[in-house]
């Protein structure tokens, strides 16, 4: 019979407080900051710059072979700086990753998309410039947004009456952009109710092979799942298994703790709209919390992180 | 998979992923041993996995480019929700 850990006992007391309190806020730092790199820079590009040609096919897997391909790297690279060094190391290479994005955000253009949502027209048609430029091609005559203003003062009329209308239609547009309960209004809710459905059988499915997975192959059978290294320490299989993979390798509680980081992740993109460029900042975040984490378990304290292992007995 | 959206198209792609996912989880109750398990459990994480590319296709197949990010995010939502839910219910049972 399986005994799950209860989330709340993350949070008893231990002889090590403040370490185990700061190991918690770290890891929560850290669930808090993989959901924004993956919902922003991952869904808004895909969503607002691939190409209508483009969303089907190999773009669209091409994300899945990435995860494969990151967690054998991942993998390979915790197998061999294992059997050299701690895994302090492992904790501070892999950290380095995280600066990727920070280097090569400047070469990515905002999301025209935002800009115009945001009513920042001039920005939104340079990043329509920008993209085309890189595509070698213009920009076509339908994809130029133009100030709303512009628009009925072209039609011509009296000042203020147009003023009225330019502002009554301006309104109008953005109350058009993506509203929730548009939804569920026809003619979109006779998708929106079946896909709800459908989506709630994949997201169980999902999720419910992610838990049995935590659950089965956990305690000294995670090792082998997750860095390949059966005989190591039973203090570090768990905290690196808990930070190579925080979604599928890490006990219930850390995956619980994480999930409510990624509401509030995606619920904070939901409302805020914010431009692909946030992740940047998170990034850098998440760097500083590895580097602290790594640094204040390097004085010792090691043995306040016990209760990463959550095992689970049979 | 890719093969399996493209040629047959979404909604049998998604069926058989699912019910595929749906019977190779069931059958990790017959405690077969361990290789089994590791085995099931993969090819239970395939299928999940394709069933969730093919739904996540689908989304945005379906809607207009005006809601089509809401309408991500929403599901999204909604899967975080019922993460969370299914996580305290397991830590509660």
């Amino acid at each position: 019979m399986l005994r799950w850990p209860s989330m709340l006992s993350a949070f008893r007391p231990r002889s090590a407080f403040p370490c185990t309190t700061l190991v918690i806020v770290l890891l929560w730092v850290y669930g808090f900051v993989v959901p924004h790199l993956l919902s922003f820079v991952c869904l808004h590009l895909r969503l607002n710059m691939e190409p209508w040609s483009c969303r089907h096919g190999w773009p669209v897997v091409s994300l899945s072979y990435g995860f494969a391909l990151g967690a054998v790297l991942q993998t390979l690279c915790a197998v061999v700086v294992l059997h050299l060094s701690t895994w302090r190391w492992l904790v501070a290479l892999t950290s380095l990753l995280s600066l990727a994005p920070l280097l090569f955000s400047s070469c990515l253009p905002e999301s025209p998309r935002f800009h115009a949502a945001a009513g920042d027209t001039p920005s939104a048609r340079a990043s329509l410039a920008s993209i085309a430029a890189s595509n070698g091609v213009r920009v076509p005559r339908a994809a130029r947004p133009r100030r709303v203003l512009e628009m009925v003062f072209a039609a011509g009329g009296e000042t203020e009456e147009l003023e009225r209308k330019a502002r009554t239609k301006a309104r109008a547009m953005q109350e058009r952009l993506g509203s929730f309960r548009d939804l569920f209004r026809a003619p979109l809710s006779r998708f929106s109710w079946p896909l709800l459905v459908v989506w709630v059988g994949v997201s169980v499915a999902y999720l419910w092979q992610l838990f049995l997975a935590s659950a089965l192959l956990s305690s000294e059978r995670l090792s082998e799942t997750c860095v390949s290294a059966a005989d190591a320490d039973p203090i570090t299989i768990p905290a690196v298994g808990a930070w190579i993979s925080p979604q599928e390798c890490s006990g219930i509680s850390q995956r619980v703790v994480t999930e409510v980081f990624m509401f509030v992740a995606v619920v904070d993109d939901f409302v805020s709209r914010g431009g692909a460029r946030w992740c940047v900042h998170h990034q850098v975040a998440a760097v500083a919390a590895r580097c602290l984490l790594v640094w204040w378990v390097d004085r010792g304290e090691i043995a306040a992180m016990r209760w990463l292992s959550f095992p689970v007995s049979s | 998979m890719k093969l399996l959206i493209t040629l047959s198209g979404r909604r049998l792609a998604l069926s058989v992923s699912i019910a595929a996912a749906g019977l190779l989880l069931l059958a990790l109750f017959a405690c077969a041993g361990r290789t089994f398990e590791l085995a099931v459990l993969f090819a239970a994480r395939a299928m999940a996995a394709c069933a969730y590319q093919t739904v996540f296709v689908y989304t945005r197949d379906v809607y207009p480019s005006s809601v089509r990010s809401t309408a991500v995010r929403a599901v999204l939502v909604l899967m975080l929700v019922l993460g969370l839910g299914l996580g305290l219910g397991l830590s509660w049972a």
